[in-house]
């Protein structure tokens, strides 16, 4: 996805009217670009106004409910700690968090004070993004060994598949690249964002013959895979 | 308990922002009256937003809920580098209830194959208490400034929850001539609204 694609989705971003990968695009390219991301904040508080046209008091149940509620709910931290490492074999909801995390770790400045609370807003909406594919009706989870070593594992679902991998090793000079393989034929993609060995991708809805396969590349990608999969990931 | 400020008619968007963010350090340190001011001031939008998404007062009143105690649970991580408090409230429940009727719509044309459009009302027919204020007169005045084709996409994908590809199947437009729309709309209303980036 180009720049320009990012500003032109820039306002359907704002209204939340971008699918799960495409919002993952625009709000990395956010992070890249803070003149992007300060215009992006701006139609974001445009949306709010639209938010605030549409008012109307709740009920009074709800009001009573809602301040009930909160009198015996604590308050999570400002900046908690970072989810635990990854271990090889993963209860099926730690990998979503974990995934997170190791996207995170990638995509967003380190030792600013300033970005902890929105890297944890962040690793909120990421694994909210799991988890609500996993919630996704016939969702299901897809997990194999990668040759070389580490985990891949896909979360299909009804629109939507996300990729996740653990524990894979760095490589030197060159890119992981996935790839969509559907009637004989991959197409790319795009190459893996590993940090600390893990690695998250949106796919966009896989045709359920198709499978998700993951090679070493060239650093940059190739247009066609070059070398055998370390993995395939059946999505039917 | 002081009355809300908020009822003062000629307090400006600034102020009201700076007073809101102060509200909400209240709400971080545990003040459950600071969040019933709060509750106050930003639960109407998030109730009204989700009763235009949703259409239904049920689980509008439930998703409302749902995202205030979030609000409260959640007020530590708030950055006002990212926005206002408004914004983020308002962001956190859209996104909620977006993220309810899409879910719903999967399963409905999973389980039926009946398509988005067979279910769906047009929006005037919720039922609503719409609340008169000067910033509602104000939003209403900048929509006006659209064209009708530019408010059309914006609010159809923000209250009606529909992705800018659902808007362009609606209307039966290309892709990115919905694509501009909702940029040049959204980006016109921004101007009108004085919304600086």
């Amino acid at each position: 996805m180009t720049d320009d694609d990012d500003r032109e989705l820039l306002a359907a971003w704002a209204l939340d009217a971008v699918d799960d990968v495409e919002r993952a695009a625009v709000e990395r390219a956010m992070r890249a670009d803070p003149a992007l991301a300060a215009e992006g904040r701006a139609l974001r508080e445009t949306a709010a106004a639209l938010a605030s046209h549409a008012s109307a008091p709740a009920p009074d149940a709800t009001r009573a409910a809602v301040l009930a509620q909160i009198a015996t709910t604590p308050q999570a931290g400002v900046a908690p700690a970072p989810p635990a490492r990854a271990d090889r074999r993963l209860p099926l909801g730690r990998v979503a968090a974990v995934a997170a995390a190791f996207l995170l770790g990638a995509a967003v400045p380190t030792g600013v004070a300033l970005y902890q609370a929105s890297q944890v807003s962040q690793l909120e909406r990421q694994t909210q993004a799991l988890d609500d594919a996993l919630a996704r009706p016939g969702a299901r989870l897809v997990q194999a060994p990668v040759t070389g070593g580490g985990t891949a594992t896909a979360i299909v679902a009804e629109g939507a598949t996300l990729f996740t991998a653990q524990d894979l090793p760095a490589l030197d000079g060159r890119d992981y690249q996935l790839w969509i393989v559907a009637d004989g034929a991959a197409t790319s993609a795009g190459l893996l964002e590993v940090s600390d060995g893990g690695a998250l991708a949106d796919v966009t809805a896989l045709a359920p013959e198709a499978a998700l396969a993951v090679t070493v590349e060239p650093v940059g990608g190739s247009l066609q895979p070059t070398t055998e999969p370390l993995v395939v990931l059946s999505a039917g | 308990m002081t009355s809300p400020s908020a009822s003062l008619p000629r307090e400006s968007q600034a102020e009201r922002s700076r007073r809101l963010a102060g509200v909400l350090a209240r709400v971080v340190d545990g003040d459950q009256e600071a969040f019933a001011e709060l509750y106050d001031e930003t639960s109407p939008l998030v109730h009204g937003t989700a009763l235009r998404v949703l259409r239904d007062p049920d689980l509008a009143a439930e998703l409302t809920q749902d995202v205030m105690v979030e609000i409260w649970r959640t007020a530590g991580r708030f950055d006002p580098a990212r926005g206002s408090v408004l914004a983020w409230v308002a962001t956190m429940g859209h996104r909620r209830a977006i993220d309810l009727v899409r879910s719903v719509q999967a399963a409905r044309e999973r389980d039926t194959t009946i398509g988005i459009q067979s279910y769906e009302r047009p929006h005037d027919e919720v039922a609503e208490t719409v609340v008169s204020n000067e910033e509602r007169d104000r939003v209403a005045g900048c929509l006006g400034s659209l064209s009708e084709l530019q408010r059309e996409a914006v609010m159809s994908a923000y209250y009606g929850g529909r992705t800018y590809r659902e808007v362009a199947e609606t209307t039966g437009a290309a892709l990115p001539t919905i694509k501009s729309r909702i940029r040049d709309g959204l980006l016109r209303l921004r101007d009108c609204l004085g919304v600086s980036s």
